[in-house]
């Protein structure tokens, strides 16, 4: 008796394309586990390396427009200071009489963005500095106009961003003068507006005003400057509206930057995690 | 199968390609477009090699494409299986050369594809955004991808 055998020769390109696209669709559905986070370190710093020779040209190319706009931000600057000193004085002496404490400042990295992709596609940046310059994960990038990114992944001199056009982007806000709290992110196909999401209809909120990041998911201190509100409208179908955000920082221009050395405290971290167990 | 004699050097052939794209061709964005130099080295590779040869070169290639561009799994599924079902379409030991129209058509064909696999899975992985502008992405990147592979075809030395 014979036994009939496929002929492996012929189904043998089939077979091999089956393995590995078994193998590609586990990577994207495990490509945000921790198992892959040293090679992402390394790809980093191939990326870094190909890429710094480049960010000197770009930094050499943009100091001029980035001279130009720094001035005119330094004499709105010493305008707003004469005003905040005066306020100062005031606050100093109501702020003793209320015994609150002051205001927590903190340390501010610099640092220079040495690879940009903004395409629309995961959109992500490098930065040159890494874990043994103290940057951790979840610290925010900020330039002069505003808030450009959270850091997602640190490598050892260098770290991915993740920009505020990205569709991973979530940031805790608050609109200035109504202090309605939301969340940002970036929903729109446009790379030139954000949405600020999950602010009751009954807050009225104008176009022009400021919205700043909120401190109130310990995920970012409060009060960096993210954008101006557009317009808005409201979500169908919910009690809420969507606010429309234009962002203060160019992603395009944008090289130098710093790295807020922000720690979320570690107690609220813990207690929100319990609440969340429960 | 001749996949010994010419995987070690298309491979370090892949590697040059990968290294041009990460420092040079992906600067070049058109309208937040960018086009792909390492999928126009995997369409020459599919005129002149057999297609087990192909898939391997592609899928180790396509892999550390993925691994540096953060793109985890994309890249190497679509560039594979576009590999697999166009290497018949493209495969031509005797080098009989197409008309500059035909070739063009079955270059954009294969980078439509290629561009729509891409664009979903980037979709599926939470990615990219399936809006109205999937369309300007998908048609777009394939005029993009497929004129990058034209003129690099028009330039390539006999």
């Amino acid at each position: 008796m014979r036994i009939l055998f496929v002929n492996v020769g012929e189904i043998r390109d089939y077979l091999l394309t089956g393995g590995i696209l078994l193998v590609a669709f586990f990577l994207i559905l495990a490509r945000q586990d921790d198992a892959f986070q040293n090679i992402r370190k390394a790809s980093i710093w191939v990326i870094s390396t190909i890429e710094k020779p480049l960010a000197n040209v770009r930094i050499y190319r943009t100091a001029i427009s980035t001279n130009s706009s720094l001035q005119q931000q330094n004499i709105l600057l010493q305008d707003e200071v004469n005003r905040l000193r005066t306020l100062r004085d005031e606050n100093e002496s109501l702020r003793s009489l209320l015994g609150l404490m002051n205001t927590i400042e903190y340390e501010l990295l610099p640092t220079i963005i040495i690879n940009k992709n903004l395409t629309g596609i995961n959109n992500f940046m490098i930065v040159n500095v890494g874990n043994r310059d103290g940057v951790q994960p979840g610290m925010p990038l900020i330039n002069a106009d505003g808030l450009l990114g959270i850091v997602s992944h640190v490598g050892s001199r260098n770290s991915t961003v993740i920009p505020f056009y990205n569709r991973q982007f979530r940031v805790s806000a608050r609109v200035e003068d109504s202090r309605a709290f939301g969340i940002v992110s970036w929903e729109s196909p446009r790379m030139d507006e954000l949405t600020l999401n999950f602010v009751p209809q009954t807050v009225e909120v104008n176009p022009g005003e400021r919205v700043f990041t909120s401190g109130a998911s310990n995920q970012l201190p409060p009060y960096i400057p993210i954008g101006i509100v557009e317009r808005t409208e409201p979500d169908p179908g919910k009690e809420t509206q969507r606010i429309f955000v234009q962002p203060f920082a160019n992603l395009s221009t944008a090289v130098e930057a710093h790295v807020m050395l922000f720690y979320p405290e570690a107690e609220v971290d813990s207690l929100i995690s319990r609440l969340i167990v429960r | 199968m001749s996949l010994g004699k010419y995987l070690g050097r298309d491979l370090l052939t892949g590697f040059v390609f990968l290294l041009i794209q990460a420092s040079l061709i992906r600067h070049l964005v058109i309208w937040n477009l960018e086009t792909d130099i390492v999928f126009v080295f995997f369409l020459w590779l599919a005129t002149v090699r057999e297609r087990t040869h192909v898939l391997v070169v592609t899928a180790v290639v396509a892999l550390f494409a993925d691994i540096l561009f953060d793109t985890w799994g994309i890249r190497l599924f679509s560039a594979t299986f576009v590999m697999l079902i166009f290497h018949s379409f493209l495969f031509d030991p005797n080098e009989q050369k197409l008309s500059s129209g035909s070739l063009f058509t079955l270059i954009f064909v294969i980078s439509l594809v290629y561009t729509l696999i891409f664009l979903l899975l980037a979709s599926f992985s939470g990615m990219f955004l399936m809006d109205i502008s999937f369309f300007a992405y998908w048609i777009g990147g394939s005029v993009y991808l497929a004129l990058t592979a034209f003129i690099l075809y028009i330039l390539k030395p006999e």
